[in-house]
């Protein structure tokens, strides 16, 4: 039970930051070598590969070697998580309220 | 930066709570909801949305259809509209029966907008499933978020590994 709560508390923690959760969301749609990924944030390299390393360590994305640059993957396991999918139902509302947050600029 | 989006789905609940504050009042907010020519430019977000029906009144009917990845077609009936306050709807999955083989599924909706004291809208969706169960499968089979193509996703790695 203790090593479940463990996972969990893992888990729902590198769910908690909103550039990790960005960055699974990227990694739904497609691989990315970390390099790719800290491109993509405003912040340094180091500070990115540190994300990818506590999504690492909740078992959320997986890292492969490709040549000269390790790719980052999201995790079979992650995927079966029921937290993962709500996370996937929350995009979906963000993703409506953000095009509503838009329409509300206008003078309907 | 967009306004935070909570979800909150207990576990062993059939319950999902969704809250959002919008910055516009709530008459403005209500609007964008009971609208056809509006509820068609946000409902599908990453894909195109249709309202095939929208009878924003009490017993009215609405179905909206998606299209993004697939196709994915939702309906149900207005119970209770008390604007610009709240209403309250019922809502199936149209594309479940094709999936699941049956239908007997149907979902109860409160969608209340409140005031903010800064002049902003809180809109607090309440979704309750008939079961736990049905609660899970809703958030598991949202197609419209990318789960299908995460899975395809998924299997692509699993071939990696080979």
């Amino acid at each position: 039970m203790v090593e479940q709560n463990a996972y969990l508390d893992g888990l729902f923690g590198s769910l908690a930051d909103p550039i990790r959760r960005d960055i699974l969301r990227r990694l739904v749609d497609a691989s990315y070598s970390v390099g790719q990924l800290a491109e993509k944030y405003d912040m340094s390299f180091a500070a990115v590969a540190k994300h990818i390393k506590v999504l690492e360590k909740a078992t959320l994305i997986i890292k492969t070697r490709r040549g000269n640059e390790q790719v980052v993957s999201i995790a079979p396991a992650a995927l079966k998580d029921a937290a993962f999918y709500l996370h996937q139902y929350e995009k979906l509302w963000s993703d409506r309220f953000a095009a509503i947050d838009t329409l509300l600029q206008e003078d309907l | 930066m967009s306004n935070q989006t909570t979800v909150t789905a207990e576990a062993g609940s059939p319950f999902i709570t969704i809250e959002r504050i919008f910055d516009a009042p709530r008459e403005k907010v209500f609007r964008v909801f009971s609208d056809a020519a509006l509820v068609a430019r946000w409902w599908s977000p990453n894909g195109t949305a249709t309202v095939e029906a929208l009878d924003f009144r009490e017993g009215g009917r609405w179905h909206f259809s998606g299209t993004g990845d697939q196709t994915i077609s939702f309906h149900g009936f207005f119970h209770e509209i008390t604007a610009p306050e709240r209403f309250v709807q019922t809502s199936e999955f149209d594309n479940l029966e094709a999936m699941i083989g049956e239908r007997g599924h149907t979902v109860l909706a409160k969608y209340e907008f409140l005031p903010t004291e800064d002049g902003r809208t809180r809109l607090v969706t309440t979704e309750m499933y008939m079961s736990t169960e049905d609660r899970d499968m809703a958030v598991q089979s949202d197609m419209e978020s990318g789960v299908v193509r995460a899975y395809q996703s998924v299997d692509s790695i699993l071939k990696g590994m080979e």
